[in-house]
């Protein structure tokens, strides 16, 4: 398992975030990488070859560690189906070593999702 | 926006540069991804964390010194979490003419930032091995497991394997074990025998007394933690379903043959891998600056002159960009480009720049010296060459393999620039943009060619240098993002 250091470390609060529509807690500012490998996911998306793929340069060069976010809207009432075709529509591919955790972030990851192929994020010469 | 000096990268070359400019009267704005300044070396933890004892080394004081003096300074603007996406000359004509365009991607939206001198001190980053389930998850850059123990405080793995040619893998080893993970192997790939031979004179030994000594404790803290090291060892491939399970190592020949058929099985879930690094110049050379190849150090490295101009005016270089060699090497540099923008801009006279670079040089002649023994140790050779299969990517991104590359150049008899391939075979075209592909290509096409790297040539690096949202581009500032 992964294993957060904790002796001679002091951490901000945790804050609340979502992974997989599951309400979970996690430190403030730390890596999105950082909190799903806590959670102990380490496959963060499927490329579009269908392969399973995790960090491997933990420093925004690679591209390995994309999941999905989305901001979600506390106080906002929504039916299931509402809020299933929003996840879709509205997820954004980010690198997850390069973004840091914010209070409500909502993310969608593994290798059940079928990331890459719905993404938003493409390089120049994307298909 | 606007600056006097424009620097990316805030790692010890760009804090070295950005603190001497800011000495001297210049506004100077900093660019870099990272939330915090420091660079790969020097990867601060997150804000608001506290971490009692950081990098308490001695090698590593000089470089936090400068960080924290840099970070202090009242006329250097830190524009962080924010990606520098391309440049563009700003006019054509009249007073604009010696004006750059800097693009970048804020996080929330795209800005423009324009200068008369901008220095690029964009680093380095792992080179990655491409061996039979090298894009498993789990396997990982050794650089970025390291990354995660000392930035962000979180031990990402259960048993540690590290395999590779650079002396890093040792230092990375020593710090998993010290946050209380189980490395269950440091493997070399070179003779133990040729590790002890860049220490061939006893000068050399005396010369680098401080880095050998830092070295030394490492190995024996290792011994005491009984982490087995061992050398003459490369892997085969990493084995897994959902994610890396266990490693096949072979042992090399005398004549460097990697003897794949009697392979050992270490189980690991978390493998690193550390074999160098390569300079990361493709925002240099977006902007046209002139590059030249060099194998040992970082594939397309950003020529320059004594100043650490680049071949674009207004454009310095500075750092591992420049050729990997190291943070002690990048301050130096940083600090020699910075220089020769004063210089420039004539805050400072030549007699002055000239008596203020001197020392400068002297340190960096001293440090490339050790730099380039490094560099020959850590420098595999042909040796990632054995691992490759025909069905192994090349290009992680678009899965394309060794036996594609091999076909395409085989049909396609005219075709010999690494950029021509990159059309035909799709190499490089994914998210990553060719940052781990490109030098296993150049140095693929080069042999089969039997061309020099040079004649390859590098991908062409193109506007947006990091892939980014089409609509963050087109967004108009006035409509809502
Ligand atoms: C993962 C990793 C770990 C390392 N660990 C060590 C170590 O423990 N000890 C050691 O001696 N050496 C280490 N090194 C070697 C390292 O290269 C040098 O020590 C040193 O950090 C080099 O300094 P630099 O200023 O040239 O580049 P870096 O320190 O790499 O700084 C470059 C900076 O530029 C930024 N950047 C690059 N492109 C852009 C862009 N387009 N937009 C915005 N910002 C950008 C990056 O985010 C980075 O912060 C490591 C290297 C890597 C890649
Ligand atoms: S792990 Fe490489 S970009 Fe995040």
């Amino acid at each position: 398992m992964n294993k957060r250091i904790f002796i001679g470390v002091e951490r901000p609060a945790k804050v609340p975030i979502e992974i997989n529509g599951d309400l979970t807690e996690t430190y403030l500012n730390e890596s999105l990488a950082t909190a799903l490998l806590a959670f102990g996911i380490t496959v963060f998306n499927r490329n579009r070859q269908g392969d399973c793929r995790g960090p491997y340069c933990n420093m925004g060069t690679c591209f390995e560690c994309l999941v999905g976010i989305q901001q979600s809207r506390p106080g906002e009432e929504k039916t299931e189906k509402a809020e299933k075709d929003e996840r879709v529509e509205k997820v954004q591919w980010v690198r997850a070593c390069m973004t840091p955790v914010t209070e409500g972030l909502s993310v969608v990851v593994g290798d059940s999702v079928d990331t890459l192929n719905n993404s938003s994020i493409r390089g120049r010469h994307g298909r | 926006m606007d600056a006097e000096l424009v620097i990316v990268g805030a790692g010890p070359a760009g804090l070295a540069a950005a603190e001497i400019a800011s000495v001297h009267g210049l506004n100077v704005i900093v660019l870099d991804e990272q939330t915090k300044p420091g660079g790969q070396i020097f990867r601060q933890p997150p804000e608001g964390f506290r971490v009692h004892s950081w990098m308490p080394d001695s090698i590593y004081r000089e470089g936090k010194s400068v960080l924290a003096s840099a970070s202090t300074r009242k006329n250097i603007r830190w524009l962080l979490g924010s990606t520098v996406l391309g440049t563009f000359a700003a006019g054509s004509n009249g007073e604009n003419s010696n004006r750059i365009k800097v693009v970048v991607d804020t996080g929330v939206l795209i800005e423009e930032i324009q200068t008369e001198h901008l220095i690029f001190a964009t680093g380095c980053h792992d080179m990655a091995a491409a061996f039979p389930g090298w894009n498993l998850p789990g396997v990982m850059a050794t650089g970025g497991i390291q990354a995660f123990v000392k930035s962000q405080q979180i031990v990402p793995g259960e048993r540690f394997l590290f395999v590779g040619t650079h002396p890093l893998q040792l230092i990375v080893a020593d710090q998993v074990c010290q946050a209380g993970g189980h490395v269950v192997g440091v493997v070399f790939a070179q003779q133990f025998k040729r590790m002890l031979s860049i220490i061939r004179n006893p000068f050399t030994m005396l010369r680098f007394s401080g880095k050998f000594l830092f070295l030394a404790k490492t190995l024996y803290r290792l011994r005491n933690a009984g982490v087995p090291v061992s050398f003459q060892e490369s892997l085969v491939r990493a084995n897994g379903d959902l994610q890396v399970s266990s490693i096949d190592i072979a042992s090399i020949s005398l004549d460097g043959i990697v003897q794949k058929n009697e392979s050992r099985r270490v189980e690991a879930d978390r493998l690193g891998v550390c074999y160098n690094f390569l300079v990361s110049s493709e925002l240099a050379r977006q902007s046209g600056a002139e590059c030249e190849w060099s194998s040992q150090a970082g594939g397309w490295i950003v020529r320059h002159n004594q100043w650490m101009q680049s071949s674009v005016p207004g454009i310095s270089v500075a750092g591992e960009v420049t050729g990997v060699a190291g943070a002690d090497a990048a301050l130096e540099e940083g600090r020699l480009a910075a220089l020769g923008v004063l210089l420039k801009k004539g805050v400072l006279g030549s007699t002055a720049a000239a008596r203020l670079a001197e020392p400068v040089r002297r340190r960096l002649s001293n440090i490339n010296a050790f730099a380039g023994l490094l560099r020959e140790l850590s420098y595999p050779g042909n040796l990632l060459n054995q691992l490759l299969s025909d069905e192994t990517n090349i290009c992680k991104c678009e899965g394309i393999t060794a036996g594609d590359i091999k076909k395409a150049l085989a049909e396609n008899s005219c075709i010999s620039s690494g950029s021509a391939v990159k059309l035909i075979s799709r190499t490089g075209m994914g998210l990553c943009q060719g940052r781990y592909c490109n030098y296993p290509l150049t140095k693929a096409i080069a042999e089969y060619r039997e061309a020099s790297e040079n004649e390859v040539g590098p991908f062409t690096a193109q506007f947006p240098v990091k892939p980014v949202l089409i609509k963050k581009i087109t967004h108009k500032p006035d409509e809502p993002a």
